[in-house]
């Protein structure tokens, strides 16, 4: 009993922190934190196919903004207001995209890979550009969102709506950590490593590619959805080779195929970019740009201090692990 | 048949854009995706050559692709240091899209250059009810020497020899005693030449832009995908069939023309995974 | 080693965050007789010179009135509109309004942008000043002024002066396919339909176009003449291959084409004629005075963004000096509500809607000097209403 609470506790103290930060923030910055919540579980999500499952997707934005368009459309078109059915149908609507997008995506290969997920990508962006049923305004774009109706009364306040989107981000989480925790998540790592031997140990190595990208492509659909709420809009922008690039990057910083690696990383990122644009009015993207650059060119780098922590690290994740797949 | 002749003649363009890419991709597969950054510096040098200072053109483009390849061995050292892990690359390339753009902004300001003014290529050639303007022809008459070059070191020289096989199997090369990382060195530089290049005889008709370097990587990867990484003659025919399919849906369906160039991209890929003559990198 | 990134990461965004805390705000919610401006408009990006003339001409009109109307004290804070991803631009102005304390924001530019923060700074009650036109459906009830007119009337006296000066009675038109180009061609294109004449091909390029050689061979050569709308650089590179192919069709040009482009195609666009909202050699006293402050200052020629910059802060000082500083919506629709205003394009006012109507001018492409210019030929009055 104990050692389940200590597992959970970095979980439980995250959701207490996130639930008590509308009182010591301003509302400008809740709705920062919002937005980077959601981002954090955007890029969580695309972690489950980019690091566990080691598909490098460069169009998950896209299926996020299945998800996000569902629910803004529902909303905006037909009135449907209720928090359930548009989550619901965001989830729906982008599951079966992530299931078509593998379909296609996955008869190719390594590189291959990567430039189809982005050539789905930038359809779909175009696709939200052009088809009239797409814009709901005089801009390319689907606007007017507002949060949703939950089925109980709630006023929605920068302060509620932070409180709201922690509580879905945490469940989200932890379904996430669910899979990657599980013997499915183990799989997906071991096609990743070793197609080959999954191969030959009995694994349908493309039927877990397929399942990765449905779960990853799934769970970024509600994090769209949350982004349209949140937002009050989407747009073709939000769903291009940009925004899956940059969701990339976010993974890639904060740490692929890591527990939380990518959660943080999605955070870092989203206030890096509404800090830097703060900061400097002209240079933003030159100083995120040089950042990412050296960020990469730290690879060379591995201190034995870090090497050390990480063990630490490791150490107690892998007991969590380890007693996890033995129970 | 005017919407053929300016299928063809957008083809070269994007021909150009994709040649020096499809060369890096199929080198040991290197992501890197700076390529747009490297044809807008070959862009912006021409015209800061070639109609800021006023020098002829063709010694413009050519200088602009010198000065590319050195660009090139400094994107190869940066990209020798992070030892190939697709992350970094990836990260890498991001990096010097943002910083190439935002520094163009600052040494040539925020406007775009309008496509290049030069006297001897105003103008059209009337065929029949066609009119195809000189500079496209121009644009496609580099294009096709590239095409030629590009295929004559890849298949008939030693070097050619040694990017496809290092392409096929590096390991096993490297055992043959060749030095490999020397010969990445090389096709760095060559694609970054052909960037530059490409991105000076382009300015006739696209100008130069801080925002090439997303915009140019985008079309080079359609057409490289459908032709297949590595492959010239692929790259070509790529080109021609995906500026033919543009310039038409343009014709016949103007809203939607953009969505149906990836429709194929994905099409093709449904068909055949290593495009129209890929080798499986 | 993901640690090591991590940290890096993390340290920077930390420090830039404590660097924005430190510069920033003494927030200016007090109230205590300070009025604070934000203007949004782009900073970097592909549209990273409207940001700095923007703020040109607003700092301008704001120097001229010693930086105070009604009374109280005017600031002004700058934000980066972001012209890619308009929820970033909402984060921006979401810190402009309840950090910096914004009472008045003047922009964004670009309609989606307008589209996305207009919802919120309704809610907000803070007015929104377009300077380059907007949605007609975001004044009104919601929070804008639109100025110099709305979209959808301000190019009408192009097909007008078509049909009616020219004598033309078929065109063909060329926009790109967005809101903005639909509306401001379809308004030319009304004109001219209303005037008798007929629209006989349209032609609308997708966003993201940079080839424009379709566009030219695509023209049904029959028309009297071409009515167009290009941004600047799409507009060379349409120009370009248009003298190429050797085509005859007059051109008519919504907006002509701004500078430095201009200066660089000039030669080709010889006689050409435009409708401008702007011209900086247009005769009124206010606007000499204008381009001679500006010069003094900046030195050169000011572009339409700067005028209009400049335009929308005297029309804000007019305001605010009309209803004691009252920033609310309510206020200011109130106080220009049929007000006439002497602009830097002639008499202008906005109605009880916050939408302006303005003065157009015909122009033609000349050789003045060693400059290109649009010259003003004709002016058009009370466009918008």
């Amino acid at each position: 009993m104990m050692r389940t609470v200590i597992r959970r506790l970095p979980v439980i103290a995250v959701i207490a922190i996130g639930l008590w930060l509308p009182y010591a923030l301003d509302s400008q910055q809740e709705s920062l934190v919002t937005r980077a919540l959601i981002f954090g579980l955007m890029a969580a999500s695309l972690d489950i196919a980019y690091g566990q499952a080691g598909l490098y997707s460069l169009g998950h934005a896209a299926l996020a903004g299945v998800g996000g368009y569902t629910a803004g459309l529902l909303m905006v078109r037909y009135d449907v207001q209720s928090f359930w059915i548009l989550v619901g149908a965001a989830l729906a609507a982008s599951a079966v995209a992530s299931l078509i997008f593998a379909l296609i995506s996955l008869r190719a290969r390594v590189l291959y890979f990567i430039l189809v997920t982005l050539a789905l990508g930038q359809m779909v962006s175009n696709l939200a550009q052009q088809w009239d049923f797409l814009k709901t305004s005089q801009a390319e774009a689907v606007t007017g969102i507002v949060m949703p109706d939950l089925g109980f009364t709630m006023a929605w306040n920068p302060a509620t709506t932070l409180q709201f989107v922690v509580v879905v981000v945490a469940v989200a989480m932890i379904v996430i950590q669910r899979i990657i925790g599980s013997p499915l998540g183990l799989a997906f790592r071991g096609t990743r490593e070793n197609e080959v031997r999954m191969e030959a140990l009995g694994y349908h190595v493309w039927r877990y590619r397929v399942a990765a990208l449905a779960a990853s492509g799934t769970m970024c659909g509600l994090a769209g959805a949350l982004f349209a709420f949140h937002s009050g809009l989407i747009s073709p922008t939000n769903v291009g080779v940009a925004a899956s690039g940059v969701l990339v990057l976010m993974v890639i910083i904060g740490g692929s195929g890591t527990r939380y690696g990518a959660f943080v990383g999605g955070i870092l990122v989203t206030f890096l970019q509404f800090y830097a644009a703060d900061w400097s009015l002209e240079r933003a993207p030159l100083i995120i740009g040089t950042l990412f650059i050296v960020t990469a060119l730290l690879i060379r780098f591995r201190p034995r201090a870090a090497a050390g922590f990480k063990a630490v690290f490791d150490a107690v994740t892998r007991r969590k692990q380890a007693a996890h797949v033995a129970a | 048949m005017q919407v053929v002749a300016n299928g063809v003649a957008l083809g070269a363009v994007l021909f150009l854009m994709a040649s020096g890419l499809a060369l890096l991709l199929g080198s040991m597969g290197v992501l890197n995706l700076a390529h747009g950054a490297v044809y807008m510096v070959g862009a912006y040098t021409t015209w800061t050559l070639a109609i800021s200072e006023g020098w002829p053109l063709i010694p413009a483009v050519l200088a602009a692709g010198a000065v590319c390849a050195v660009v090139g061995v400094v994107l190869e050292r940066l990209f020798r240091f992070i030892p190939g892990k697709p992350n970094e690359q990836i990260l890498l390339s991001f990096g010097l899209i943002y910083v190439f753009g935002n520094l163009a902004q600052v040494i040539w300001g925020p406007v775009a250059k309008t496509p290049f003014d030069v006297a001897w290529l105003s103008g059209a050639v009337h065929v029949g009810s066609v009119a195809i303007p000189a500079n496209r022809i121009a644009i496609a008459a580099v294009g096709f020497a590239v095409a030629l070059l590009l295929w004559v070191v890849q298949d008939r020289t030693r070097v050619g020899a040694m990017v496809r096989a290092g392409m096929d199997d590096a390991e096993m090369t490297r055992a043959l005693g060749i030095n490999l990382d020397r010969v990445v060195l090389a096709v760095f530089v060559l694609g970054s030449a052909v960037a530059g290049i490409a991105g000076g005889i382009g300015g006739l008709v696209l100008g130069a832009s801080s925002s090439q370097p997303m915009d140019v990587l985008l079309l080079a990867l359609i057409v490289v995908v459908v032709g297949g990484i590595g492959s010239v003659p692929g790259t070509l025919a790529a080109s021609l069939v995906i500026g033919l399919l543009d310039a038409y849906s343009r014709y016949q369906f103007p809203a939607m023309s953009s969505v149906i160039l990836y429709l194929l991209m994905a099409g093709v890929l449904v068909l055949r995974p290593t495009g129209l003559s890929g080798r499986t990198a | 080693m993901t640690t090591r990134r991590l940290l890096f990461a993390a340290v920077s965004v930390l420090a830039m965050a404590a660097g924005t805390a430190c510069s920033a705000n003494d927030t200016g919610s007090t109230k205590g007789g300070e009025v604070v401006i934000g203007l949004v408009a782009p900073t970097s990006g592909f549209a990273a010179d409207y940001g700095p003339q923007a703020a040109q001409g607003l700092q301008l009109a704001l120097a001229e009135a010693k930086n105070e109307a009604g009374g109280a004290k005017i600031k002004l804070v700058k934000v980066d509109e972001d012209v890619l991803d308009s929820s970033q631009t909402l984060e921006r102005v979401k810190k402009l309004v309840e950090s910096d304390g914004a009472d008045i924001v003047v922009g964004p530019i670009f309609g989606s942008n307008q589209q996305a923060i207009s919802a919120y700074l309704t809610q907000q009650g803070v007015p929104m000043f377009t300077m380059l036109g907007g949605d007609a459906a975001l004044a009104g009830d919601k929070s804008a002024f639109i100025w110099p007119a709305a979209d959808k009337l301000t190019a009408a006296p192009l097909g007008t002066y078509a049909a009616e000066d020219l004598g033309y009675k078929k065109i063909a038109t060329l926009a790109p396919d967005y809101a903005y180009g639909h509306n401001a061609i379809d308004g030319a294109a009304n004109a001219f339909k209303k005037a008798g004449g007929q629209v006989v091909q349209q032609q609308w390029v997708p966003l993201g176009t940079t080839d424009m050689l379709q566009y030219a061979t695509g023209l049904d050569k029959s028309v009297d003449a071409l009515v167009m709308w290009l941004v600047p650089t799409d507009a060379a590179a349409f120009v370009r291959e248009y003298r190429n192919l050797g085509i005859k069709v007059p051109l008519l040009m919504f907006q002509g084409i701004f500078d430095p482009t201009f200066q660089a195609v000039g030669g080709q666009l010889d006689g050409v004629v435009g409708l401008n909202e702007y011209n900086h050699l247009l005769d009124f006293p206010a606007n000499k005075a204008f381009t001679e402050a500006y010069d003094a200052k900046y030195h050169g020629i000011p572009n339409q963004t700067t005028a209009f910059a400049y335009t929308v802060g005297q029309n804000i000082v007019t305001a605010l000096n009309d209803d004691d500083a009252d920033t609310s919506v309510k206020a200011l629709r109130k106080a220009l509500d049929g007000k006439k205003l002497d602009t830097i394009i002639g008499p202008a006012s906005y109605d009880s809607d916050g939408i302006a109507a303005s003065n157009r001018t015909i122009v033609k492409a000349t050789k003045m000097g060693t400059r290109f210019e649009w010259e003003p030929v004709k002016t058009y009055e009370n466009v918008g209403h």
